[in-house]
Parts: structure tokens; sequence; C-alpha cells
């Protein structure tokens, strides 16, 4: 595209809610492509794209999107589009009111608005539903109406709060394919505590917890972090809740009297474990996203509580 | 359950804002007025008004006005609860006329010939030396006439009954509210007298400065509590839990009877409050006396829970049909109109919101109205039932999905015209 | 830069709009509602002197509530008016557009009003006109205040009826701020709610831009 410098600067970001403090000196670079930012709910993810959006302020550090500080919001919001955990839009309205009037508030000519919401109605496949009341739509469409709106200023930067939560197994490949898409050309960043959206689509990934960054870095990186950390083993069902004790579960397959467990451990079993009751045939396996995510929690000192 | 519904309320701000108006209205309006005992009246004072049914004094008045609004061409009733002005049509006025012939003793052409009338009211008589202008009190003018000397009250009464039928019901001349609104005569020295003494009578005391706090707090309870119920109502929707609440096990009835029972509760603790502080201030103002506060404890939670019981439950149905905002504005405009239509001593009406009696001697005025008051409460009462019955039904339909989600008036409307409904 | 100009005209056209047609109606409905309600509740024909104050300033203030208390409704719901204020233009400028109508609408309500009572040979002057649209634009900015920083319309009305309460009840007490002042003879003074009315808009505002509800 047509610009320059296609990078987001976060650095040493502090942001507090009173006295609670959401954002604790955060420091990172999102360059173009698709950007995971994971992490429990209340982790400070949604935090932290609002800041990005100018919807909310810091109160240290600085942040520049695309070369622009984050203070000058006009100019930034001009580059940004956002869509919100829970999009709604005025129910009464019309899709095509809707984006019409939205093109508006972004300061788009009539022609400019008129053209972007025909292509972008037939990206997000709503054409059909242009004279549609908001209020009449289903969640997945509902979602693929806030996409459309938070493209149809052409911005630089995309970012999408929990896209997929609510959405049915289609409709959530649907809408990550359509992210995919979309981050061809421009910065998305995506935030998700489901890890399997960000393993189907991000190379590039944060993990945020208590406002703190964990960790950030591809997904491959992530991976090669674990390695060596997860195994499984199938076990009698009655050391399963030792197993739990003292080891993060992350899977479990029950059969009738045998459970595979996946788990990590910190250290590479020895036959010393066996010895304590520990699984004996554990193997070691091939860490996932889940297991690796699991493995960087740990690893920070997170506690880590309810297994299931 | 309760106690989460009640935490609810009681977080809320227009919770917080309710409290502020009752404990204000309690203390710039109750304890401003109240803060000297009442004394024994001494020869020569003025002593205010009392009741009679006299019909020597009721029967004037009445023709007097009933022919002035004749003349006006407008009549003020309150049919059911509203203020409504009625204009009687051609032949209804026939009618009205040949009853005033029979009050008055003129023709029906010596009345329409009458081109002298004026209404009464107050006119400028120019500016004072400051440029404020100068306000006189003009008598109505009507045509001389003489009240028949074989009309007997009893007749008197029927027609009047006739008149208020022509009305429509609801009006000045229904016979059952004569006395109070014709029937007024200032007190003579005995009267006051014995008045004073009836006050003074332990149990009298207590009424009478708990109806005087009834009256003031009434008019805050009337309209107040609609603020709090619609907001808790519609918290479930602005949270966007509704789909959650709603598939929740626990029975509609459970829950809707829950939430309104904390409202309720939680709004009756300021007035509650109050109410003790009433004893509590009056009990120092009569050191000698001791009150007996039951019978009228009793009268002051009739007069007041009624009013918060129905507000609410008017204020939830009308959230739960449409939006809060418009239980706000149709509560506020019941209100204002109650409120600007009602007498500010003895005033009862069969239906109604408001009940007042902004005084705290004139007791045989209440007394002339106690059964009626009653009567208004009681329905007051069965509104709030019937508004948490039907708020109840509409909450259980929106739950199995029976009811549009929208909430907007004309969608719903739009929907039963055409029949269809889009996929919501 | 003509050609600037024009583009932008043609945007703030269009925010006016849409917002006529997306905030406007209701609000505009309820103050018509209001309006008829005086003229049926009061007898507005033939008023002298404190008695033209009198529905003015008991009812007809109300449509300044119903106009600006509204001003934020549709956005009410924080996930639309994060949409909105992420847009270059934000919601700032919307509000104050919409602030701006509706006052107008208010003195246009006020005026018409007052033109049925004149009609009616009642002998309105105009400083009850210009009393009027103050009260009603006071109590309407403390709407505005309450519904904007409370982030919702019922607590914005609730504050409205508090200080009409408040009015009614420490009447002269309030002093050049009483909504009644007019009825109660006292025929100055009214300015200075307009300027309390805009310094409230102008507070509530601010409060609500430092918390981002703006």
């Amino acid at each position: 595209m047509k610009q320059q410098n296609n990078t987001i600067v976060i650095s040493h970001v502090d942001k507090y809610y009173g006295k609670k403090q959401a954002l604790k000196d955060v420091s990172l670079t999102i360059e173009q492509g698709m950007f995971g930012l994971l992490g429990r709910n209340g982790a400070g993810k949604t935090t932290l794209m609002k800041t990005l959006a100018t919807l909310h302020e810091k109160q240290a550090g600085d942040i520049s999107v695309c070369g622009i500080p984050v203070s000058h919001a006009r100019e930034i919001r001009a580059v940004t589009g956002y869509l919100p955990q829970d999009f709604s839009m005025y129910p009464n309205m019309t899709v095509y009111q809707c984006l019409d009037y939205l093109g508006v508030l972004s300061g788009m000519p009539g022609a400019l608005r008129k053209q972007r919401i025909d292509l972008l109605l037939k990206r997000v496949n709503l054409t059909e539903k242009r004279r549609s009341r908001v209020k009449s739509l289903s969640g997945g469409m509902k979602r693929r109406l806030g996409i459309a709106q938070a493209l149809l200023h052409d911005p630089r930067v995309l970012i999408v709060d929990e896209p997929t939560a609510g959405l049915d197994p289609e409709e959530r490949i649907r809408f990550r394919n359509l992210l995919c898409e979309v981050a061809e050309e421009r910065i998305v960043i995506l935030s998700t505590h489901i890890v399997g959206d960000i393993e189907a689509t991000c190379e590039n990934i944060a993990i945020l917890n208590e406002g703190q960054l964990l960790w950030n870095g591809t997904v491959s990186q992530l991976l090669e972090n674990a390695r060596g950390k997860v195994y499984t083993a199938e076990i009698p069902v009655h050391m399963l809740p030792q197993v739990k004790r003292d080891y993060i579960v992350t899977g479990m397959l029950r059969s009738e009297h045998m459970v595979t467990v996946r788990f990590l451990a910190q250290e590479p079993l020895g036959s010393a474990d066996a010895g304590q009751g520990l699984p004996a045939e554990a193997r070691p396996a091939m860490p996932n996203c889940e297991d690796a995510y699991m493995y960087c929690l740990r690893q920070h000192g997170c506690e880590i509580v309810g297994d299931e | 359950m309760f106690i989460k519904e009640c935490k609810k309320v009681i977080c809320s701000m227009t919770f917080f804002l309710y409290v502020v108006t009752v404990i204000a209205m309690y203390v710039t309006q109750y304890c401003n007025d109240e803060r000297e005992a009442i004394t024994a009246p001494r020869p020569g004072e003025n002593y205010g008004m009392t009741v009679r049914e006299e019909p020597g004094l009721i029967m004037p008045g009445a023709v007097e006005s009933l022919l002035g609004d004749y003349f006006s061409g407008r009549y003020v009733a309150y049919p059911i609860l509203f203020y409504k002005e009625v204009r009687l049509k051609e032949d209804k006025r026939l009618e009205m006329r040949a009853i005033l012939e029979e009050l008055t003793g003129l023709s029906g052409e010596q009345i329409d010939g009458f081109d002298g009338y004026r209404e009464a009211g107050y006119f400028s008589q120019g500016m004072d030396e400051q440029g404020n202008p100068i306000m006189q009190f003009r008598e109505m003018e009507l045509p001389e006439y003489s009240l028949p000397a074989n009309l007997s009250y009893q007749r008197f009464c029927e027609l009047m009954g006739q008149a208020d039928d022509l009305i429509g019901g609801g009006s000045s001349y229904a016979p059952d509210t004569l006395v109070s609104n014709f029937g007024g005569i200032p007190m003579t020295y005995e009267e006051a007298r014995a008045e004073y003494e009836a006050l003074m009578k332990p149990g009298e005391l207590g009424r009478a400065y708990l109806r005087l706090h009834c009256d003031y707090m009434g008019i805050v309870l009337t309209v107040m509590p609609v603020f709090v119920a619609a907001a808790l109502w519609h918290l479930d929707r602005k949270a966007q839990m509704q789909s959650l609440v709603y598939s929740r096990k626990s029975s509609t009835i459970r829950i809707v009877g829950t939430r309104y029972l904390a409202l309720v509760c939680c709004m009756a603790v300021p007035v509650l409050l109050t109410l003790l502080y009433t004893m509590y201030s009056t009990g120092r103002l009569y050191p000698q006396t001791r009150i007996a506060w039951g019978s009228g404890l009793q009268m002051a939670l009739l007069w007041l829970l009624p009013d918060v019981l129905a507000v609410s439950a008017l204020g939830a149905l009308l959230t739960e049909l449409f939006s809060p905002l418009l239980a706000i504005f149709f509560q506020c405009v019941w209100w204002f109109v109650s409120l600007q239509t009602a007498g500010l001593t003895g005033y009862v009406r069969r239906f109604g919101l408001q009940v007042r009696h902004n005084s705290l001697s004139k007791t045989a005025i209440w007394q002339s109205q106690e059964s009626l008051f009653l009567y208004n409460r009681l329905s007051l009462l069965v509104l709030a039932l019937l508004c948490l019955g039907a708020a109840a039904w509409v909450y259980a339909r929106k739950r199995r999905g029976g009811m549009a989600w929208g909430n907007s008036l004309l969608y719903r409307v739009r929907v039963m015209v055409s029949g269809k409904r889009e996929r919501m | 830069m003509h050609m600037r100009m024009r583009e932008k005209m043609e945007i703030y056209g269009s925010i006016l709009i849409n917002n006529l047609r997306l905030q406007f109606p209701w609000p505009a409905l309820s103050a018509a509602a209001l309006l008829i309600l005086t003229e049926l509740m009061f007898n507005i024909n033939s008023l002298e002197g404190a008695a033209v104050a009198q529905p003015l300033e008991m009812l007809l203030v109300w449509t300044g509530p119903a106009l600006l208390a509204t001003v934020f409704l549709p956005e009410q719901n924080p996930e639309i008016r994060d949409v909105v204020r992420a847009r270059q233009i934000g919601y700032l400028p919307v509000c104050l557009l919409r602030i701006l109508y509706s006052s107008l609408t208010v003195v246009l309500l006020v005026l018409f009003f007052a033109g049925i009572m004149k009609a009616g040979e009642s002998q309105v002057l105009p400083y009850h006109v210009w009393g009027c649209v103050c009260s009603a634009l006071l109590l309407g900015a403390l709407g505005l205040a309450g519904a904007g920083i409370s982030g919702n319309a019922a607590g914005g009305l609730m504050v409205c009826m508090l200080y009409y309460l408040a009015s009614y009840g420490l009447g002269r007490r309030l002093g050049a701020f009483s909504l009644f002042s007019m009825t109660k003879g006292q025929m100055e003074g009214k300015g200075w709610q307009l300027a309390a009315a805009a310094a409230v808009t102008m507070g509530a505002l601010a409060v609500m831009k430092r918390r981002k509800q703006l």
C-alpha cells in the first residue's frame, strides 16, 4: 500500500483504572500481517486494544501507530478501524444506513461511501441484507457487518477484539479466513482467549497476563519454547486426581479404565519420577499451541487453576 | 436471589437519587413546617375553614359554579384518572339548561339571553411604581337569580347527580363530593376549640402529624419510584444478559416477584425511616401527651405503600412492554396532571393517584372522606397487582421467545399489521 | 480549497440528516405531546400577567428535558458508543450538533406555543418567551448532564425531576434559578438560567470527555 511506516510501536505503556493497574509497562512492536493478542479474560487485551484505538488514554509510555503518536486521536482514527468485543449498532437502522452513517463519521464523501459500501457488503457477503434492520441480523451477520464498518474507510490498521466469541464453528472459520484476507495488505490485531484462533491465523503473537506482557514472538517460537515439556501417558483412572494435582493437564481422553492424559512437566521425566507413582510410560509429545500457551503462563509463575 | 436483587437496586444511581429526593422533600417541606406545637385557639382568631353538610351553604355555591360552567361552556371532570375538559353537545347542553332552569328558576330564554358573563379571575389593574402589575380579583358575573323556595335539598342532590352524569361522571357535582366541594365554611371559635380538643386526644394527634407527613411524601412517592423501577427492569436488557436470565430455570413468577419485592422493600426503607423520625420529633413537641401511633401508622402505610406499589408495578409493566423512557414519561404526565388538579385539603377521589390533606387540622373534612380514601387506596393496590401480573405475563412470553426482542413501538405495530416477524 | 469546503458541507449535512432520522423523532414527538398536554391542561386563553407564565413554567419547560436529556440515547449502549467514537469525526461533534438542533427546537416550540397563546388573546410578553426558553434549557441541560454522566437517560430525567421539585418546594430560596420565578411575578433574572444551562452543558461534556464517554 501507499505508505512508508507500517508498524505499531508500543513502549512502556501503563494504564490504570482507579487504583487497579490494567497495563503494566507493556512494550511491543507490531508489523504488517496478523498479530494475535492472547490472554485470559481480564488480562488487559481489551484495554490495550482500546488504547490503540484511542478510546482509552494511557497514563505513561508512548504509542505510535504508523508513525503517528497516539495523542493525535483524529489522525489515528483515520488510519485505524475498530471492531469491539460485542459489536452492536443502532438496531432500527438498516445495514446500508448504518454503514453510510459510519462512513460519514469517518469523513468520507458521498460517492466514495457508496462505492466502498457496495464493495464491502459483497466482500462480507451481506449484499442481500442491505435493506434489513440491524436487529434482525443473526450473531454471525452482525459480526460481519462489524468487520465491514471497521474496514469502511480502508484503514491501515484493523483492531478486532474477540471476533470469534459466540460464533458457531462454521461462522468462526469463515470469519477467520476473512480476517486473513484482510491482513494481506494491513496490520490486523486480533485478541482472543481461544488459542485455536491464533494457531490458525497468526504469525506473531503476544501473551498478556494481568496487564503484563509475558511473551512476544512468533507462534513457532512459542511452540519451540514448550518443546520437550509436553507428555502423554495412559494412566489408570484412580491416578487422575494425583496427576492433576502435580501437573498441568491440558487434555485427557477417557476409555473404560484408563485415561490418556496430556500434561506439562517442567523437567524432562526420568525414571526417578516413576518411583513417585507418576506416569511411568509418559512419552514426550509435540506441543500444540494450547500446550505452549499454558506452558508459557506456567513458566511465568501464573497460578493455573481449574483443571477442566 | 432476593438479596442479590436488593443489591442491584441499592447500587443503582437512580435509587441514590430517589433517596436524595425523599429526604430532601422531607427536610425542606415537612420538617420546615412542623417545628412548633399546636396551641389552643384563642377567641377572635381566624380559625380556617371546615366543611358542613348544610344545604343553605352547599346549594347556592354549587348552583353558581354550575351556572358559571354552563356559560363558559367548559366542565371539568376526572372520569377515571385524568383531568378532562368536557364540552357538551347541543342536545346535552339543552338538558343541562333544563336542570339549571329548575335550579335557578330562570327560563331557558333568560339563561341563554344573558350576555354579560365573565370568568372569575385575577386581572391586572395597571402597574405600580416598580412596574409590577397590580392584580385584583374579580368575581364571576352571572345573571341574577335566586334559588326556588320549593327546591328541596334531596331534589337538589338528584339534579346535581343528573348534571354529573351529563358531564360524564367524576365532576365536582357528583353527589358524594358535594359536601367537600361546596360545604366549606369558616370555623367558629367553638368549632375550633372542639377540633383542637379532638386533635389533642392521643390517637388523633399521631394521625394528624402522620397525615401531613403522608401528604408531602405522597407527592414524591407517586412519581420517583418509576425511575428506579424502570432502570432496574431495563438493567438486564442493557447489560445484554437478557438471553442469560431468560434461560435460567427459575419460574417467571419467582423472578418477577422477587425483583418487584426487592424493589419495593428497598424503596420503602427511606420512607419508613422518615416516618420514624416524624414520630420521634412529634413526640418531642408534645412532651406531656402520650401519643398513640397505632392507627396513624396504619393509615400512613395504607397511604404510602400503595403509591410505591402501584407506581413501581406500572413502571415495570411499561418498561417490559415498551421502553423505560416511555414508562417514565407516562408516569410523569400522570403525576403532573393529578397533582395539578388535586385540591390541597381533604382531596380524595374514588380513583386517582393523589390523596392530599395539607393540614394538621381540618379533621372534619378528612373524616368525611375516609371511606373514599379506603376505596382509592384499594383501587391503587388492585392496579398494582394487575400491572405486576401483566408484567409477569409479558416476561414469560418473552422468555418463551413469543415476543420480539426489539422494543420499538413502531416495529411492533408493523409486525402486528403485517402479521409477519423478521427473524429476531 | 473550494472542493474541500463543499465536501465538508456534504459530510456535516449528512451527519445532520442522519441524526434527524436516528435520534430526533422520539424526543420531538414527546416534546410535541407535552405541548398538546399543556394546551389541554391549562387554560391558555385571555391570560394576563403572572397567569401567562404558569403554563409556560409549569409544563412547557419540560420540552427541554424531552429534547436534551435524550441526546445520548442512541449510543447509551457503550459498544455502539465505542464504534462511533473510533471514527475520525468522533462522537463529540455529533453530540454538539444534536444539542444545537434540540435547543433550537425548544426555542421554536416555545415560540409556537406563545403564538397559540397570543392567538387566544393572552398577553404574552417577549420576556415570557425568553424566560420559558431559559428555564427549559436549564432543565434540559441538567437532564443532559445527568444522562451523560450516569450513562442512562432515566437518571437524567430524574435529575430534572429533583430540580423541578426543589424549585417547587424551595420557592424563592433558589433566587434567580427558580424555575417558577415568572409565575411568582419576578420578571427578571432568567438570563442567569441560560448561563447556568450553558455552564452545566459544557461542564458535563468536559467530564464525559475526561471519563472517555465522549
